[in-house]
């Protein structure tokens, strides 16, 4: 009797062991997967206050186009992308804060809620200008180690399975490997709510702004409209703090009188 | 003789172009309207042109000035007018021109940490509504036919504004006084508390005009998922201005028709959405109610009224009791002349390569009437757009947009941004 107890015992011990290893297994993984989006963010985006200028290139088959915006960013969840080029949209600008995107047109003199999702120039989205935190707006569900070749050359990297948690998240899915050697992202396949492959970014330059290593440009292909791509460059990084006015909705038309000049 | 005029807004566009900071843009139009003989204006009466040639240039600009900014927008617009009319068996021509110069704005600004002061003459828009804002009651654009104001026609407002800005709501004070001959006729004062509570914009609106008239009403809008926006805004008017048919007591006598105002309390209300499909076609619907529009008696005597005058202008002795009758008619028929509005737009940027398709309506829901609006942008280069425009108005006769005489516009114009 005595016997039957203690081997029961010992089944639970070692039954509630075997628990708390795939707990800790689990658990380690996911701190480290986190971790590892937390890096790969810092290396798009190394300060929590700054302006830059963005140009969009875009080309469409054979038709090329390019679009200059001035972006301010503060505490990773707020951004304003004002137009600088094409003079037709001079002055329009979105502004981003928390989960909504607004657009305003300066013409209309009001602005109106969009979804990040919607096309901003070809294969760009105006999430991808607006929305730098992946470690915000995804939960990692899986992670593995995975080589990828990229204009001939192999990187090592961590395959990250992104599933979007917050409603300003631009893509729906991104797969995302990142530089297991200095947690560059180095490409990310973008997917939308029904599944479908939207479009593969590659981010292929970084430089050293201020002491911090910043991804300076991202190119876009389209997978959904064959033909179509897009080259982000950042330049012109200034860190300062910008003013909380300039994300503030019903001051737009001030502010859009206010920063759009070179 | 004329034509000379068209120059000047070039002239002007060169000038400035070199001079300002800022920037913007020159449009050169041609309108052809097509008329019907409408009970509003028998054998084109009222003198609507049929051709229309316009040149305009707009100018924005903004400089630093003692810590803060002077903003300016002004615009040089030439426009020469074509068209006849053959009142009493007389064919008449009746061409004309208009050259004009307009500062839309210009106005000092100093921001502070929290607080930012305007000075001078500056367009205020309040609301969400996209065809037409009840709330927005500053610098309101009457018209929902060019709720871009695509010409700048509309002036700023003289205005000294007092805005206080926290991290995720705003309070404006504007003190608006209305000026006659220099002189200050009445204070107005407008107020707005905005807020933002995550995911929705919520505002607050007041308006007060010395005449002890008052208006208060408030906004709405959020977003529900990826794809759909919503939208709201009512407003409370201690008073109606609009001038109603005395139909009561004359309901025989629609030759001899006379206003009144009802100064009741009136409102506005304004329900909408957008839905933005994945192919990036955009939707919006938009429903209006003004509760100060004509029922169906006080437009039945409106319309008969006009519809009288129509059948027995050859009645009239002279040309000058004609127009008179026809003066008084006109000077009530400002929009919204009914209660139910629908607001409808389809919109697709580069539905083809380099091509914007813009298809809207707006209709009068009582008796089905409204108009539908074309517009065709086609990007030419880098910097310049072309734009054919198509409106046509439809309705019975004597409904509100079937009255319109010019029922079928055409337009084409070409805008270079600088």
């Amino acid at each position: 009797m005595q016997n039957r107890f203690i081997r029961i015992l010992l089944f639970f011990i070692i039954l509630n062991l075997g628990f708390l290893f795939i707990a800790k297994l689990v658990l380690a993984q996911e701190i480290n997967a986190k971790r590892i989006l937390e890096l790969a963010d810092k290396n798009r985006a190394p300060w929590n206050n700054f302006e830059m200028k963005a140009t969009l290139l875009s080309e469409n088959n054979e038709k090329k186009s390019k679009e200059i915006f001035k972006i301010f960013f503060k505490n990773y969840t707020k951004t304003l992308v004002v137009y600088l080029s094409p003079l037709s949209q001079k002055g329009d600008l979105f502004l981003m804060v928390g989960d909504t995107l607004w657009y305003y047109v300066k013409d209309t003199r009001r602005p109106i809620r969009i979804s990040p999702v919607q096309r901003l120039s070809d294969a760009a989205s105006y999430g991808d200008l607006s929305r730098i935190n992946w470690s915000g707006d995804y939960n990692v569900d899986s992670y593995k180690e995975q080589s990828i070749i990229i204009n001939n050359t192999t990187y090592i990297s961590y395959l990250l399975e992104l599933n979007a948690i917050s409603l300003g998240a631009t893509y729906s899915k991104l797969l995302l490997w990142v530089d297991k050697s200095n947690f560059y992202p180095r490409k990310a396949e973008a997917y939308l709510q029904s599944g479908k492959l939207a479009k593969t970014l590659y981010f292929t330059v970084f430089e050293n702004i201020n002491g911090s290593i910043m991804n300076t440009e991202i190119q876009f292909e389209d997978n959904m409209r064959k033909g179509k791509k897009s080259i982000l460059q950042f330049e012109k990084i200034n860190l300062k703090e910008i003013p909380e006015t300039y994300f503030l909705q019903s001051s737009l038309p001030d502010v859009s009188r206010m920063v759009s000049e070179e | 003789m004329r034509n000379r005029y068209l120059f000047i807004p070039l002239l002007l566009f060169f000038i400035c172009k070199q001079t300002l900071a800022y920037g913007g843009r020159i449009i050169g139009e041609y309108e052809k309207d097509f008329f019907i003989n409408s009970n509003l204006n028998p054998d084109n009466l009222i003198q609507l042109p049929s051709d229309k040639y316009t040149v305009a240039t707009f100018f924005e600009d903004s400089c630093d000035v003692l810590n803060g900014k002077v903003i300016t927008a002004f615009k040089c617009n030439f426009e020469t007018l074509n068209g006849y009319n053959n009142i009493f068996l007389t064919t008449s021509k009746f061409p004309s021109y208009k050259l004009n110069i307009q500062i839309n704005e210009i106005f000092y600004k100093q921001e502070f940490t929290d607080l930012s002061l305007s000075l001078g003459r500056k367009k205020i828009r309040w609301g969400v509504g996209y065809v037409y804002s009840p709330t927005d009651i500053i610098t309101q654009i009457k018209s929902p036919e060019d709720p871009i104001d695509r010409l700048q026609n509309l002036q700023g407002t003289d205005l000294i504004q007092l805005s206080l800005l926290k991290e995720n709501s705003q309070l404006d004070f504007i003190y608006f006084p209305k000026f006659e001959a220099l002189k200050i006729i009445n204070n107005n004062v407008g107020f707005r508390f905005y807020n933002y509570i995550e995911p929705y914009d919520i505002s607050f609106v007041a308006k007060y005009e010395g005449n002890k008239n008052y208006t208060l009403g408030g906004n709405l809008a959020s977003t529900i998922g990826d794809n759909i926006e919503l939208h709201s805004e009512v407003i409370l008017n201690t008073f109606n201005n609009k001038l109603y048919p005395n139909y009561l007591s004359n309901s025989n006598q629609v030759s001899n028709i006379s206003y009144f105002t009802k100064n009741n309390l009136s409102y506005e209300l304004l329900i909408g959405s957008q839905y933005t499909f994945q192919n990036n076609w955009n939707l919006t619907l938009e429903y209006l109610y003004f509760s100060n529009g004509y029922n169906t008696g006080e437009w039945k005597a409106y319309s008969d009224h006009l519809a009288y005058l129509y059948k027995e202008i050859n009645s009239f002795d002279t040309i000058d009791n004609v127009m008179s009758c026809y003066a008084n008619a006109l000077n009530v028929l400002t929009f919204p002349m009914r209660q139910h509005y629908c607001f409808f737009r389809l919109y697709k940027n580069e539905v083809l390569k380099d091509i914007t398709l813009d298809l809207s309506s707006i209709l009068e829901l009582t008796e089905f009437n409204g108009v539908q609006n074309l517009e065709i942008h086609y990007t030419m280069l880098e910097n310049s757009i072309l734009t054919f425009r198509v409106k046509y108005y439809f309705g019975n006769s004597k409904s509100e947009f079937g009255l319109v005489p010019n029922n079928f516009r055409s337009l084409v114009d070409f805008i270079y941004y600088f």
